[in-house]
């Protein structure tokens, strides 16, 4: 997580009830948020309750924060464990799976006719498949491989070692392989 | 298919809706300025009754001490 030296100014003004600071997180932060929630939840209106709950969890709790507190980890931590706690995923693991795929081009912007064949046969064919692994195994994917986190960022996020991330981000990947259908010739 | 195999550049962008963003920011700001003034209010409040408390066991110390005093 890269932006240290502004998070950590972030942090301070957040802290002292800065308003302003708190809509510079919210512009810097937001977007990813969303994005983690709907990688993880299978129902976009869930997606969508959780997000607004994520941030105003932050409006409850900047003041308390830590200063040394990673905001973008501390996001996802929040978010990942409100998907968690939600009704132990009665929500999110009851949605169909043909509306996972649904929900994930809902917003998308329609490209080329060809081009939109080919990137959404693709791109349905890795949600579809995301879709099937288990909670844990999504999360790790969604931090690693859809938000860019190192291992060791994702395990503090999760609130695990670097060695289990790692352990569970290969069991994901691997379970992930099987569930993707072959090329077709 | 390997894990190499798997084309993670596939995974669709998930755009933040404008209205969901502006909605969520306006409500989100707003609870973090009331906090702020809830906050300040009770720091306020925390002051005073700290204050009044010390106040009156002065008070009653100096009740109770009078009683002993020759007079």
């Amino acid at each position: 997580m890269g932006d240290d030296a502004p998070s950590t100014d972030l942090i301070a003004r957040l802290r002292a009830g800065d308003a302003s600071a708190f809509s510079e997180a919210y512009a810097a932060h937001a977007p990813a948020t969303y994005r983690f929630l709907r990688r993880l939840c299978r129902s976009s209106a869930l997606a969508e309750d959780l997000f607004q709950e994520t941030w105003l969890r932050l409006a409850q709790h900047a003041r308390g924060l830590r200063a040394d507190t990673e905001l973008r980890a501390w996001l996802y931590a929040v978010a990942r464990n409100l998907v968690r706690s939600h009704a132990r995923f009665a929500l999110a693991d009851a949605a169909g799976m043909a509306a996972l795929a649904h929900w994930w081009y809902l917003d998308a912007p329609a490209p080329a006719p060809d081009e939109a064949a080919v990137a959404a046969d693709a791109g349905a064919r890795l949600v579809r498949a995301m879709a099937r692994l288990p909670i844990a195994g999504r999360e790790v994917l969604s931090l690693v491989a859809g938000e860019g986190l190192s291992v060791d960022e994702a395990a503090r996020v999760l609130a695990i070692r670097p060695e289990a991330a790692r352990q569970r981000l290969h069991r994901a990947r691997a379970e992930l392989a099987r569930h993707l259908p072959k090329e077709e010739p | 298919m390997s894990r190499e195999q798997i084309d993670w550049s596939a995974l669709p962008e998930v755009p933040l809706p404008a209205a969901l963003a502006e909605r969520v920011h306006a409500r989100a700001r707003a609870a973090f300025e009331r906090g702020r003034g809830e906050g300040r209010a009770a720091d306020v409040a925390m002051f005073v009754a700290v204050t009044a408390a010390i106040a009156i066991y002065l008070g009653w110390a100096v009740e109770f001490l009078r009683a002993f005093a020759p007079t």
